[in-house]
């Protein structure tokens, strides 16, 4: 997080929004063709920056990812356990069946 | 020796092992009904913001692609036909829909961690069981002591997958806390107003939609009169208007339900952590010792 008060981008994008303003009132058209300049390049460095932030946070989002992964297999790993309890109880009825037959009279 | 002594040996060591594994889970550790409400809140929160935030990814790329397609339309040098999506590449949004799945995943096994029930299972299973006991010859048992024995592998079943969940709960909170708070963090980032993330890159496109439908009506070379040039340019201010306040809607719940999930995160662990035994706990432990006393007098008579 970038801290309190106006971040880069939101003052760039103010600075755009500014410009836009510009060209609208301007008629002069040399100056009118220095704005729209001015204005392709301005959205070409906001672009670079968020390009840039996004890019980065991907990889972020990829290894955040990965170690919340490890732990959801965890989590399968105990639900199976959870339900061998029953399985086991099973088991062991099933190999009373088979004691039942070796048990003498 | 004959075989019924020794099958009736068995099972008064069973009797003694269930009778140690129950006073020993009972003791134990299953998860409060405080903890299990904890656990569940959270799961909820961070599937609502999974939810919320998998299809905003998706959403505004599209809108992206719609409000950029036509800055072109408007004659807009700034953006090129060949990089229409801008910065919400097939990539960024696939690798945020994954990360998104992968937080919705986690709040949906916890969520069944917590609440499933094996009760249906252990019914079947100790019934299998006892029925089986009774074929042993040498084992003579009343059907009240069935249904006794019956009960108590019921007790101690459940009791231990009840152990098994507090644990598992506790592990998984404790492996994951880091990487459930940092995705929600990113989530959050990407749709706060205030950073250069996704917020900023939607509204770059938005912001210069507008502007652009405003350098064409303001410039004197294009005319005025043409009907098809005067419906564009609304269209476009109308598009990026309305997905202006759709996007602002949204990322402010976004941004809210991340802080929710959070604080629902915060409040689990600590819950987790906590040693302090609630009432409505102590009651339902008191239920149980009383329901395994009467199960354990008829089987001794």
């Amino acid at each position: 997080m970038e801290g309190e008060g106006e971040t880069l981008g939101q003052k760039l994008m103010e600075t755009f929004d500014c410009l836009g303003e510009l060209i609208r009132t301007t008629h002069n058209q040399d100056r009118l063709n220095e704005l729209k300049k001015l204005r392709k390049k301005l959205l070409t460095v906001i672009g670079s920056l968020v390009e840039a932030n996004l890019r980065k946070a991907s990889q972020e989002y990829k290894a955040a990812m990965e170690g919340l992964d490890n732990a959801s297999q965890k989590i399968e790993e105990a639900l199976k356990g959870m339900e061998s309890v029953a399985e086991t109880i099973k088991a062991i009825g099933e190999a009373l069946d088979l004691v039942a037959r070796l048990v003498p009279k | 020796m004959s075989g019924a002594i020794v099958m009736n040996r068995y099972i008064y060591t069973l009797l003694n092992v269930l009778i140690a594994l129950t006073l020993f889970l009972q003791f134990g550790c299953g998860l409060s009904v405080k903890q299990r409400a904890a656990a569940q809140t959270f799961s909820a929160a961070t599937i609502d913001l999974a939810t919320l935030a998998e299809a905003e990814f998706t959403k505004s790329r599209a809108d992206v692609i719609e409000m950029n397609t036509f800055r072109v339309k408007l004659g807009d040098d700034a953006v090129s036909l060949d990089k229409i999506d801008d910065y919400f590449t097939v990539d960024e949004v696939k690798q945020r829909v994954a990360a998104a799945n992968s937080l919705k995943r986690f709040g949906e096994l916890l969520h069944t961690l917590v609440s499933s029930s094996q009760k249906e299972q252990l019914k079947i299973a100790s019934d299998n069981f006892v029925t089986s006991l009774k074929t042993v010859r040498g084992v003579n048992l009343s059907d009240d002591q069935a249904g006794a024995i019956g009960s108590a592998v019921q007790i101690v079943g459940g009791l231990w997958i009840e152990y098994r969940r507090a644990q598992a709960t506790r592990e998984a909170i404790a492996a994951s806390f880091p990487f459930l708070m940092k995705l929600s963090q990113f989530i959050e980032r990407d749709f706060d107003s205030k950073e250069t993330h996704w917020f900023l890159g939607y509204q770059v496109s938005e912001n210069a939609l507008t502007n652009q439908a405003d350098v064409v009506q303001s410039d004197d070379q294009v005319r005025k009169d043409e009907l098809a040039s005067l419906a564009l340019i609304s269209e476009g201010r109308v598009i990026a208007k309305r997905n202006q306040t759709r996007f602002k809607a949204v990322s402010t719940s976004i941004t809210k339900a991340a802080k929710q999930s959070r604080a629902a995160l915060e409040e689990l662990r600590k819950s987790l952590d906590c040693e302090e035994v609630p009432t409505q706990d102590i009651q339902t432990f008191w239920a149980n010792v009383k329901e395994a006393a009467i199960i354990f007098k008829a089987l001794r008579n």
